[in-house]
């Protein structure tokens, strides 16, 4: 007897661990059954479904009861188009959907479309992941989503097409994007300083922000740098433009004047600018903790009056006014300046193409056309909504609360232009509705004129990007004048790119950031050029040429 | 015969209690190791392992190639070796004083309170050093000041940032390490510390000559068994902790395989470099335990 219970507590246990080591089979077994009484549904209001991946966002702000399984956003979709949203998985933010995004391609498991860079853009098509979107995109795109994506003349359509063949839908933007200079004009005020119009004006700004502390913390720099100042998705705290201000650009293929492209990273003239961060480092300007320090830690050091120089693009006001703006009332000015150069020459600003991540079909999707059809809807939804389809904008109370419900599309292209540049600072200046155009426009108006008519303080912002003296009211000049430069090479990366790319990047960092942290002398980095160009960049050059002698125009 | 069937009768439960667990080895531990053969591939995910093109030696020759492969493999012995001889110095030191205290519960107090870093990620403990190392703001610094010693940047300076992966790391492991020597003193018989003590040994002569010998074992055990990790100097430390101007001093084999395998993708490559790793892992376990066995006469298997 006892021995007989010993063994049937034996078999059970065994039976138990196995039982859970196989738990995922039984539940996809339990599934089905449960599937049943939808597909009547289903079949009545035609609704398919696809799945994405989505990344969660700290602007996003849920409404009560809502989430990436159920929104307002989502029900939507399904109501309007008929096309419902799953999630296969959601991240934390952006960076680690990056990350998840790498690990559901090793391991082969994509949904119905997400969002890749322009690497695995090229890497899914070599590995005849992604579907070719050619005919689906010609059959279901509207004239409007076809006019709306070629409105740069088809560039960026171009560069996600591989023999003739569409692989995927480039996640759009107005290419036009400038980085500008921020400085805390109170300072300058206090101080009796003139505003920065040339690279020296700047550096005596930044000294005298140093020397003179005029925040009164005793722990005053110059600027705020975050630790990835050389990347250029690193939109504020960055020090790109500081590169421009040299005429030195960061990793952009250009024509060295013979009619040959060469890379911006071994020029002479980042020497120039590198050398002038090792002043600065040396005169206690940077902190010389930037390199662990996250955007939003260097940022502190705005927020809490260390330091009175930032660079970025044309919405860094949104970050600033964290600390700008505190119980209702502007404790900080901020002014903003169009990038000093170094010399008589005027800084060019450089910019991309517009477009560095593209929306990808996976080979295994049933419904690819439910993927243009949600393309279709948010050009339409975002551009001209109808009041009713402000939902996708605010959520089920169509009202503006700060939440970012646009986040929760799931495909979101944007405008290749706008004249937000001509028009906003205009319109707010002269309290003028009538010259306002897109939607865009108009919600900026509208916040603007909320800080302008003192109702919501807080809006400071977006008189800082849109009013009179704001981001936006520099573009037209710098458009105008052509001070830009735009990357000459946008085809998939070359072979030695995909090999080498990673390789050299870590190289000049870490040498770049050595020169500028005062730990190896300046012309450290004429050997570095040395050995870029034996790792893979000469290489690398000589494609690029190739490619370029048939592309260009 | 008889006796065979008589021994079977009485422990096929214990035959049939190991077989989940040999299934569990084969699916995780075995059955990957197919996965080897990416090193010779150029591996495309949805080609597979048997579709993708074979290239031979090519993932190897790029890693030959990189001008910093050899600082690499140097920074990752160096920062490893020492984790391995601090872990084991401080946890035999802990666990000595600790058997030498009398009241049991500040003993039990202290193991537990050393024991919790354990369970931090990295994640998490990286942003605290972060403060607690700043130069401006960090503790540490401050404490320093107040001797009139000048601020260090331990996490952007070449020359702390291994001892400072060393140091923390064994802050934050050694409780682990603690509790299993703990463990092996409590099995030295009581009897040979009486004897010692009519031998006219005191406390220390007896730590000397009783205790050690009888850690020793144990020791022997937990060196032999971290020898296999001589050429993992912690990813998820360094990684969190690193930057570019300490490139120099902290990039391990695995911080470059994650940028290079995972972040270009070239799994062939990381998988290549992975192999090299397991094949010098290898070597170096096996020599240890032929010394373990030789020397202390101490087998495993």
């Amino acid at each position: 007897m006892k021995k007989k219970s010993r063994i049937l507590l034996i078999v059970a246990l065994i039976l138990s661990l196995t039982i859970t080591a196989c738990g995922k089979t039984t539940n996809e077994g339990e599934k089905q059954p449960e599937k049943q009484p939808e597909t009547p549904v289903e079949q009545k209001n035609e609704v398919i479904e696809v799945s994405t991946v989505s990344a969660s966002d700290q602007y996003l702000k849920f409404d009560e009861g809502e989430s990436f399984e159920k929104n307002s956003v989502y029900d939507a979709y399904e109501k309007d188009i008929g096309v419902k949203l799953t999630n296969k998985w959601v991240s934390a933010d952006d960076v680690q959907f990056k990350e998840k995004v790498k690990m559901s391609i090793a391991s082969n498991d994509l949904p119905d479309f997400m969002k890749v860079n322009a690497t695995q853009l090229k890497e899914l098509t070599e590995a005849d992941m992604i579907m070719d979107i050619t005919d689906v995109y010609d059959k279901n795109a509207t004239d409007e989503t076809k006019k709306f994506l070629s409105m740069d003349g088809g560039m960026q359509l171009k560069t996600a097409t591989f023999d003739g063949k569409l692989m995927g839908i480039p996640s759009s933007y107005n290419p036009y994007q400038y980085q500008f200079l921020y400085v805390r004009t109170d300072w300058l005020k206090k101080l009796n300083l003139p505003e920065p119009k040339t690279m020296a004006d700047l550096l005596t700004i930044a000294e005298a922000f140093k020397t003179k502390d005029p925040g009164g913390t005793g722990k005053p720099h110059g600027i705020a740098i975050s630790k990835d100042p050389f990347n250029q998705s690193t939109a504020v705290t960055g020090l790109i433009a500081f590169l421009n201000s040299y005429h030195a650009y960061e990793n952009l293929w250009m024509e060295d004047g013979n009619g040959n492209l060469v890379n911006s990273d071994i020029q002479p003239q980042v020497k120039d600018a590198l050398k002038a961060l090792q002043e600065m480092f040396k005169k206690g300007l940077i902190d010389p903790e930037f390199v662990v320090k996250d955007v939003e830690k260097a940022a502190e050091l705005l927020y809490n009056n260390n330091a009175g120089i930032v660079y970025g693009q044309s919405w860094v006001p949104a970050q600033l006014a964290k600390g700008a703006v505190k119980d209702g009332k502007v404790v900080q000015e901020w002014g903003v300046f169009p990038i000093p150069s170094v010399d008589s020459e005027p800084a060019r600003s450089q910019i991309g193409l517009g477009v560095d991540e593209y929306y990808v079909i996976s080979k295994q999707a049933k419904h690819p056309e439910g993927v243009i059809k949600l393309l279709n809807h948010w050009i339409v939804v975002d551009n001209h909504p109808t009041p009713e389809q402000k939902v996708y904008e605010y959520g089920k109370d169509l009202k503006e609360k700060g939440n970012n419900y646009w986040l929760l599309s799931p495909l979101r292209v944007g405008k290749q232009k706008d004249n937000n540049g001509e028009i906003l600072p205009r319109a707010i200046e002269n309290k003028d509705e009538s010259i306002l155009e897109t939607k865009d426009h108009k919600t900026r108006y509208e916040r603007a004129m909320k800080y302008v008519d003192g109702t919501d303080i807080n809006m400071w912002w977006e008189y800082l990007i849109s009013g009179p003296k704001g981001a936006y009211s520099l573009v037209p000049e710098i458009q105008n004048n052509k001070q830009y430069l735009q990357n000459k090479f946008y085809g998939a990366p070359t072979p030695t790119m995909a090999d080498r790319q990673e390789i050299l990047k870590k190289k000049r960092d870490e040498v770049y950031f050595k020169i500028m942290m005062n730990q190896v002398s300046v012309d450290e980095f004429d050997k570095f050029v040395e050995e870029w160009k034996k790792l893979g960049g000469d290489e690398m050059t000589k494609e690029v040429n190739e490619w370029y002698a048939t592309h260009k125009q | 015969m008889n006796v065979l069937t008589r021994m079977w009768k009485r422990e096929w439960p214990l035959h049939l209690m190991l077989f989940p667990g040999i299934v569990l080895v084969l699916i995780f531990s075995y059955i990957p190791m197919a996965g080897i053969m990416m090193a010779f591939q150029k591996y495309v995910p949805n080609k597979g392992l048997f579709g993708s093109p074979f290239i031979g030696l090519k993932n190897f020759q790029l890693l030959m190639d990189y001008p910093d492969i050899g600082r690499i493999f140097f920074n990752t012995v160096y920062i490893a070796v020492m984790k391995i001889v601090a872990g084991m110095i401080v946890p035999v030191t802990i666990a000595i004083l600790l058997n030498e205290l009398r009241k049991e519960w500040v003993k039990r107090t202290f193991q537990t309170l050393v024991y919790l870093p354990h369970f931090l990620s990295w994640v998490l403990l990286s942003g605290i050093l972060i403060d607690v190392l700043s130069p401006s703001s960090g503790i540490l610094n401050q404490v320093l000041g107040l001797f009139g010693i000048d601020p260090v940047f331990f996490l952007g300076d070449n020359k702390w940032f291994p001892y400072v992966m060393v140091i923390s790391d064994v802050w934050k492991e050694f409780g682990f390490g603690t509790i299993v020597y703990l463990a092996a003193l409590t099995g030295i018989n009581p009897s040979l510390y009486e004897a010692a003590e009519i031998d006219g040994a005191g406390r220390f002569k007896q730590t000397l000559h009783v205790t050690l010998p009888g850690m020793l074992p144990i020791i022997v055990l937990m060196f032999t068994l971290s020898i296999g990790n001589v050429l993992n100097a912690g990813f998820d430390q360094i990684f969190n902790l690193y930057s570019p101007p300490v490139y120099e001093s902290a990039d391990i084999i695995d911080t470059f395989v994650y940028r290079m395998g995972i972040e270009q993708a070239q799994f062939g490559f990381a998988t290549a470099v992975g192999l090299l790793k397991s094949v010098i892992s290898f070597i170096f376990v096996s020599m240890s335990y032929i010394l373990a066995y030789r020397v202390a006469n101490y087998r495993i298997f």
